[in-house]
């Protein structure tokens, strides 16, 4: 298996990661008195994150020109720094500490994210540098 | 030197060539590192989290009503915001008795929601005057006295940009925050019975409906006893009882003791833990290098046949395990620091006992340590493989399997 595909794998593996941590591993707040707090719209939209990120891994995967793999990597960059970016700026979570989407759903996304911007950044300047042709 | 030098640069290049042996090799050093990391974290936190909370008691009893002693203790180990209710006169009694040094009683309230926290809270008024329990923790002082509608706030309460914190759509000045007390009073809300008073008031004007009874100062939740030393504990217990009904005298110390049993416990499991994951680590490393040398039986025979000697050769399989080791080992400690800090408030409600990180000196030396044994069981364990080869006669080794 050849390199490309490991990093592939890895950015699908981190996607899913992204769809499972807010639903299963690091479960969000339930809703309240029928009402949902922030969190829950958090996890929606790291959901759609997730999934886009496999998808991007899997065309990783599949893609054989180089150029195309590593505008597939910088995309999955992208996704990692939204990932980031969600629970803590852009929507955010609940505020107390106590509240499970402080202090599990969101560190885990926060690493979850910053891995795959990571994999995915390092991917696509090894595809821009290397020297060998497509 | 250039010997060593050279065997350095010959084990390197060995780990490199073999990058996935290196790679399993490496996961037995980061199990270990990450184990030990890890594991002493948690139990330096727990440690801390009690010495702390035995250190931030500050009363030495506490009166509550008979039929809340497990409420009471909620707010005071886990934070969950609770109400109960016994008539002020149970301070006044208490305060004539002979050995009682100081007395002094809080009112618990627990609020709907607060904009700054999303959450319920505990909040709690004192009496400024006769209070011994809440100024000594007082860590950051934003005004000099608690004015009348300013709070104190624990810990871990985050007011608003601000300074403020918000509750039932009003806003009051923050005059103080307290330090870490690794108890629920962390995230508790402390205040003057008459700026309470103005809260409820606030609400009630907003329509909002209470089950508590009408703060007519008629009523304290707990009263916190200090007494002094050498006092008659026991006359004291009598004596209280003789003088409030309904009452329930809790000694803090037992409460700290209760913890403490159930810390033991937890802390059992993670020394259990800790010890199959090390030696899992260090016999995974031995298996992993007494069967890879053994692959490389002719390897070595080659060397010594193009003049390496033996000890060069031990050099050699001894810089593959140090290095292998001690990248593992960093490897588990980056794994440990990103599942120790981020999930520190995790960790700490899961337990569900007093929790608190320890300095920063001692969580480095913890990572050190981790680092050190890995690299010791990693150069070990290349060491004690060598040696099983190093009594093979070369022209056997080469001719073996022919």
């Amino acid at each position: 298996m050849n390199k490309t595909k490991i990093t592939g794998i890895l950015i699908a593996i981190l996607g899913l990661l992204t769809v499972l941590i807010p639903t299963q591993i690091f479960k969000v707040c339930e809703a309240m008195d029928g009402k949902f707090m922030k969190c829950h719209w958090t996890a929606q939209v790291e959901v759609a994150l997730g999934i886009a990120t496999i998808v991007i891994g899997l065309l990783i995967v599949l893609s054989k020109e180089k150029a195309a793999a590593s505008a597939y990597s910088l995309a999955s960059a992208i996704n990692g720094v939204l990932v980031i970016l969600i629970p803590t700026v852009v929507i955010g979570v609940c505020g107390s500490a106590d509240m499970p989407c402080n202090s599990g759903t969101k560190p885990a996304l926060i690493i979850a994210g910053a891995l795959t911007a990571l994999v995915g950044l390092i991917n696509a300047v090894l595809y821009l540098t290397s020297k060998k042709k497509d | 030197m250039s010997n060593i030098k050279e065997s350095f640069r010959f084990g390197i290049r060995n780990i490199r060539k073999r990058p996935y042996r290196s790679f399993c090799l490496m996961l037995a050093a980061v199990i270990g590192s990450y184990a030990l990391f890890v594991g002493l974290s948690l139990k330096a936190s727990l440690n801390n989290g009690i010495k702390r909370m035995q250190e931030r008691m500050g009363a030495d009893f506490m009166i509550v009503p008979e039929e809340s002693e497990v409420k009471a203790k909620n707010v005071l180990l886990t934070g969950e915001p609770e109400f109960f209710y016994m008539d002020i006169s149970v301070a006044r009694a208490v305060a004539d008795i002979e050995g009682v040094e100081c007395v002094t009683s809080q009112l618990y309230f627990t609020s709907l929601s607060s904009d700054c926290c999303s959450t319920r809270v505990q909040l709690i008024a004192f009496d400024p005057d006769t209070d011994f329990v809440i100024h000594p923790w007082i860590d950051e002082k934003v005004t000099e006295k608690v004015a009348n509608g300013s709070v104190i706030v624990g810990s871990e309460v985050t007011p608003l940009p601000d300074g403020k914190v918000k509750f039932y759509g009003n806003e009051y000045q923050v005059a103080g925050k307290l330090g870490e007390t690794a108890t629920g009073l962390d995230n508790s809300v402390f205040m003057s019975r008459d700026t309470m008073h103005g809260i409820l008031n606030d609400a009630k004007a907003k329509g909002y409906q209470f089950l508590n009874p009408e703060d007519d100062g008629s009523y304290v939740s707990t009263v916190l006893i200090r007494v002094k030393d050498n006092a008659d504990i026991t006359g004291i217990e009598k004596q209280i009882y003789e003088k409030a009904e309904g009452i329930k005298f809790i000694e803090t110390d037992k409460l700290v003791n209760d913890i403490t049993v159930k810390l033991g416990s937890v802390e059992s499991i993670i020394n259990i833990t800790l010890t199959v994951l090390l030696v899992f680590s260090f016999v995974t490393m031995i298996l992993f290098f007494s069967v890879i040398f053994h692959e490389r039986k002719k390897e070595f025979a080659v060397l010594r046949i193009l003049g390496t000697t033996s000890k060069k050769i031990c050099l050699i399989s001894l810089t593959e395990g140090i290095t292998i080791g001690a990248a593992g080992g960093i490897g588990g400690l980056i794994l440990g620091i990103l599942t120790v800090f981020p999930f520190n408030d995790y960790i700490e409600n899961t337990l569900d006992v007093p929790y608190l990180m320890p300095a920063v000196s001692a969580v480095i030396l913890y990572g050190l340590l981790g680092v050190v044994v890995t690299t010791a069981f990693g150069s070990l364990a290349s060491f004690l493989s060598t040696l099983s080869l190093a009594h093979a006669e070369t022209y056997y080794t080469m001719r073996a399997g022919e």
